[in-house]
């Protein structure tokens, strides 16, 4: 696992267009049209990238909002910036 | 006060505490009028806010309704910023119109369905705006050619407020001055998008006579309104508008609403306002009826000619509303063929009876 130091500040595409929901979120990509959809984990994730935080920032903050278990949040965090970016969306 | 309608805006304006005392068969009632209204995303907001559990078929149905409403109209206002932007490097001008512009007084894009992104454009600049937008790959609808459609995105263009433009004695019942409006326009931010918009009194008006156009059906248009007078809708220039352009009378009927079927609260000087509008013969009992028959009525354009004092001038706007011009009627009519045109009338009178005797049947059936 990588020190504080070494970890890696993430960051979004900037002309994504992010819409808070209430059950989580949605991004507009505005060049290919497309939309998509975020549930409450993964909101809370896009828009800690937003901020440029770093994943055990996230993971921290998935544990205090839904009081989930270390390695679960990690795990989840994780897989949620994976997804993202496989789908393009987080900055290079 | 009409339970159902003072639920419905209760729960809509954020009173979801109710719900938890829900039955089974009061929450498939309010499912059937949430659906019926397009309440679905704002209802699915508000239990979500009040920590409502909803029935777990209801909460899968509501929350994809929400998302959907969401998209289409977080990317509509996207698209419709662009296009704003290009007409304006092309000294083209459009002002957004109710419901676009009323999205920022719901709490997000999944609040408020909409059928299509209404424009209020000058007369002379239509051509050219046409033009530009269909250099955007925009479409008119066969047999409207105000209506554009690209990429599941529909514009509807209005040159007047009332569309007088279909209906000409419609000018006899009130008028709302397209100039005015756009002296009295506004900017404004929507889902992100940099807009020019209608001032708050003016889609007050505009919302009030387009319920009343529609003979009431849509709740939604009395919440816009409520939310509208709630957001600094200032009630003077309001008031004084409604005189100006001698639409008190539509004003009058949606306030009413408010009070009487949605238990919402007037101002002050909206109630002393509101009992200063005289009522003509017939009035008090129509307008009852229209609220009653709400959601399947036809007594919108009926009300509307109370506004018109001269007989000669009423009769000519029933005549014209109930037999259009054939532009118009081609419309009503989307897939009679152009040819047999003539056919309209005698299809439209049919219509008119089959409509106005399942009204009068409501009537007998109710007293």
């Amino acid at each position: 696992m990588e020190s504080a130091a070494q970890e890696k500040s993430w960051g979004v595409r900037a002309e994504l267009l992010y819409r808070k929901l209430v059950d989580g979120g949605m991004l507009y990509d505005s060049a290919s049209g497309q939309v998509h959809h975020f549930n409450a984990t993964a909101a809370l994730v896009w828009e800690a990238c937003q901020e440029g935080r770093r994943t055990s920032e996230m993971v921290a903050e998935l544990r205090r909002r839904y009081e989930v278990e270390p390695t679960q949040a990690d795990a989840d965090v994780r897989q949620i910036l994976r997804e993202f970016a496989r789908a393009g969306l987080l900055a290079p | 006060m009409s339970d159902a309608s003072g639920l419905l805006c209760r729960v809509a304006l954020g009173q979801a505490d109710e719900l938890r005392r829900l039955t089974p068969q009061g929450w498939e009632a309010l499912a059937g009028q949430a659906g019926h209204e397009g309440l679905e995303g704002l209802f699915y907001r508000r239990c979500a806010e009040a920590g409502a559990a909803l029935p777990r078929s209801l909460q899968a149905c509501w929350r994809a309704r929400y998302r959907r409403v969401a998209q289409d109209n977080f990317a509509a206002l996207q698209r419709v910023g662009e296009l704003v932007a290009g007409m304006e490097t092309e000294g083209l001008a459009v002002l957004l119109m109710p419901g676009a512009a009323l999205l920022p007084l719901y709490p997000d894009p999944g609040c408020r369905p909409m059928d299509d992104v209404d424009l209020l454009v000058r007369v002379t600049e239509v051509p050219r705006l046409r033009a530009f937008l269909q250099s955007r790959g925009f479409r008119a609808v066969p047999r409207h050619d105000d209506l554009l459609v690209a990429q599941g995105m529909a514009l509807d263009l209005h040159t007047d407020l009332l569309n007088a433009s279909r209906i000409g004695a419609r000018r006899f019942a009130g008028w709302m001055d397209p100039e005015e409006v756009w002296q009295d326009r506004r900017p404004a931010v929507v889902e992100g998008a940099r807009l020019t918009a209608m001032g708050l009194e003016d889609m007050a008006l505009y919302t009030a006579v387009h319920a009343l156009r529609h003979s009431f059906r849509r709740l939604t248009w009395f919440l816009d309104l409520h939310l509208l007078l709630e957001a600094g809708c200032c009630w003077e220039r309001l008031a004084a508008k409604a005189e100006r352009y001698e639409l008190q009378r539509p004003l009058g009927y949606s306030l009413r609403f408010l009070r009487e079927q949605a238990g919402l609260e007037l101002s002050m000087r909206a109630e002393s306002w509101l009992a200063r509008i005289p009522r003509r013969a017939g009035e008090q009992y129509l307008l009852r009826q229209a609220f009653r028959d709400r959601q399947q009525g036809e007594w919108g354009d009926v009300l509307w000619s109370f506004n018109i004092p001269q007989a000669g001038r009423r009769c000519r706007f029933l005549a014209e509303t109930l037999f259009p011009k054939p532009q118009v009627l081609l419309q009503v009519f989307p897939y009679l063929p152009r040819p047999l045109l003539p056919l309209a009338y005698g299809l439209r009178l049919v219509q008119l009876l089959l409509r106005g005797s399942r009204q009068l049947a409501g009537l007998f059936a109710r007293s």
